[in-house]
């Protein structure tokens, strides 16, 4: 019974190895990314210094009224309008979208913010913003969606295996529950994996099986194509009647002016109280078969989910009310959704989403640096040479864990660097970052990966340390011009920045001041190494 | 503030957990606890946990609530972890050792 035991324990260990290395490196960027992503609007902003503080506090008699202005000048005949109203970080300016416009000169379809004081379109340099990054945390940027939300979920099933296994493989998860002993190489590893692991344990459980919720149609295409058949068509039909609101008809084709907003919102209010409106979609206005979909807080808390009230657009009368909780099993998956991107948590629980997403970039890269560490200290012990493997997942390690966050500082760096009227700019900001990051891969590739650590560690201080200081040089909004105005959005960001360069300046001194020491017992039996690290 | 107001109780919950176990109880002590130290240190801890959720849930609500603690502990977790590895060397007297243990508080805590 006990060499069971111990057998099953062996072979979860070796499942726990393999799922864990051989996709960390993408579940490492997947976890950086998703955890820039709970900053998403506040990067936006940073990156757009133009555009002006957010306002919360607006009538949405008022926004609605701008944003029907703007739609009826520039959006005429359209069957679809929709009007994003600003009622916390999540919008933080008016939004407007339409399709199917036509006319001499309009666009078919649109996507832009409204100043708040003015109703124009928000001004600012072209961008690509904290969403493209925060985006990239599933569609991984360059690849098709065919791809990559398969990789995502292959990688994300990964997670799930090395979390179970993980869990099932450390001995003593309670006694070790605070224990971190720092200075002593391979222990020191399995330690800090050990923590950062298990004091966010329920953080990582459900980020991870939320993210398989959210693709649930997507990794079980079957199910739809039991019912509904397969084919690209018949999924649609399927999302339609799932996913629309009820009571919307095919546009009559009589023209038949649309409903002032006003009166939709004061109804409104009559159901929902002083419960915020967080959008009006308005399929076919201007016709007799106008609906106007009006749509409650998808942030009211961690049930993601909304209730929706659908009027007659021209007579006004409430035709449909669907409720944010219609089943336990929606609410489940609502629930799942919710927790996984956070969008009703303020600013505590959200520093708290930021630094178990953190936590859990950390988990990953110990684990990653574990498995090198581990190798590298028994090749020690044999004196045999380093053999492939071990030397490719050391360079790997390097290049995606300080890597990364050096292409993302860079991303912002060229965010404020690259020529305003450059064409193309927000995919250049893009470019810039996987340019930066395939130069730091040829880095770790090129030098000893103990250099190449520190190196690297520098290079990802120095571009943190120093963006409020390009911001400043820049801008006008620098960190004092930040704080003064209380604008602490932008303050934040600049403070954040100063705090990882600080944190990758220690990490760097001390990697440096640990392989400087190891570095020259090394020189002594191994030939070559030394005449490259004084290079 | 009530977010504080939980970490600190928080803080101090895992602290008691952490001392009812023998190698952190031997770091301050230099000894391990009495079995009847160690069986109140962890009602106490037990008790402070259980503190913090309910200041969460009477703050925000059990289902933000509960978040708000699930993320607080894992903060406290990883902060103990931390002040027993760095801010505790072993050879200290155990006085001056649950003098250092203070750092634990957020300074706005200390000298009531």
């Amino acid at each position: 019974m006990e060499g069971m035991k111990e057998h099953f324990r062996q072979s979860m260990a070796w499942l726990h190895t393999w799922t864990g290395l051989l996709l960390g490196w993408l579940l490492y960027f997947m976890f950086v990314t998703g955890t820039v992503g709970y900053l998403d609007t506040e990067i936006d902003r940073w990156m757009q210094p133009e555009a002006p503080m957010a306002r919360l506090d607006l009538p949405a008699e008022s926004v609605t009224a701008q944003a029907r202005a703007h739609l009826e000048a520039h959006a005429p005949d359209a069957e679809r309008w929709f009007i994003g109203l600003p009622i916390d970080r999540n919008t933080p300016y008016p939004r407007v979208l339409w399709s199917g416009a036509a006319g001499e000169a309009v666009a078919a379809r649109g996507n832009l913010q409204l100043d708040p004081q003015t109703g124009a379109p928000l001004m600012g340099r072209d961008t690509a913003g904290g969403q493209t990054l925060y985006r990239m945390h599933w569609t991984l940027h360059y690849l098709p969606r065919g791809v990559s939300d398969w990789l995502v979920g292959v990688a994300t099933m990964f997670m799930l295996v090395a979390l179970v296994s993980g869990v099932i493989i450390h001995r003593k998860i309670f006694a070790d529950f605070f224990t971190f002993r720092p200075g002593k190489g391979q222990r020191s590893w399995l330690d800090a994996h050990n923590v950062t692991s298990v004091v966010t344990l329920p953080f990582q459980l459900m980020i991870t099986y939320s993210g398989l919720i959210f693709m649930m149609f997507i990794y079980m295409p079957l199910i739809v194509a039991a019912w509904y058949g397969p084919g690209d068509q018949n999924r649609q039909v399927f999302f339609d009647e799932v996913f629309d609101p009820p009571a919307l008809v095919e546009a009559s084709g009589k023209p038949s002016p649309l409903l002032a907003f006003d009166r939709i919102i004061a109804q409104t209010r009559q159901v929902w109280g002083d419960a915020p409106i967080a959008a009006l979609d308005v399929r076919h206005p201007g016709d007799a078969n106008a609906r106007i979909v009006v749509r409650g807080d998808l942030a009211a808390g961690p049930l993601r989910a909304v209730d929706v009230l659908v009027f007659d657009g021209v007579s006004g009368a409430l035709l449909a009310e669907q409720s944010a909780l219609r089943s336990g099993s929606k609410a489940f998956r609502d629930v799942m959704l919710g927790l996984h991107e956070g969008l009703f948590a303020g600013p505590v629980v959200r520093a708290l989403y930021a630094l178990s997403g953190l936590l859990g970039s950390a988990m990953i890269a110990t684990g990653l640096v574990l498995w090198a560490v581990k190798r590298r200290q028994r090749i020690e012990r044999t004196r045999a040479a380093p053999h492939f493997g071990l030397r490719l997942v050391e360079r790997l390690n390097v290049a995606s864990i300080i890597g990364l966050p050096v292409a993302i500082a860079a991303y912002f760096w060229a965010n404020r660097l690259l020529a305003a009227d450059m064409a193309d700019r927000a995919a250049w900001e893009v470019h810039s970052l996987f340019l930066v990051w395939l130069a730091l891969f040829a880095h770790a590739a090129l030098r000893p990966a103990a250099r190449a650590w520190v190196e690297q560690g520098w290079l990802a201080a120095a571009v943190f340390g120093l963006l409020p200081v390009l911001n400043a040089l820049t801008t006008d909004r620098h960190l004092v011009a930040s704080v003064a105005t209380g604008d602490w959005v932008l303050a934040g960001f600049d403070l954040v920045m100063l705090a990882l360069g600080v944190a990758f300046a220690a990490f760097a001194w001390r990697v440096g001041a640990r392989t400087g020491r190891s570095g020259r017992a090394e020189a002594v039996h191994r030939k070559g190494a030394p005449a490259r690290v004084a290079e | 503030v009530i977010a504080a107001l939980a970490f600190v109780i928080a803080c101090a919950g895992f602290t008691a957990l952490a001392l009812a176990m023998d190698r952190h109880h031997r770091v301050l002590y230099r000894r391990s606890p009495s079995p009847f130290a160690r069986w109140a240190l962890r009602a106490l801890g037990c008790a402070g946990l259980a503190a913090a959720l309910a200041v969460c849930v009477a703050d925000a609500g059990w289902s933000e609530g509960s978040i708000l603690w699930f993320g607080l502990l894992s903060a406290v977790a990883l902060c103990i972890a931390l002040v027993f590895a760095y801010a505790m060397p072993r050879s200290e007297g155990s006085a001056a050792a649950q003098h250092r243990s203070g750092a634990v508080d957020p300074p706005w805590m200390q000298g009531d």
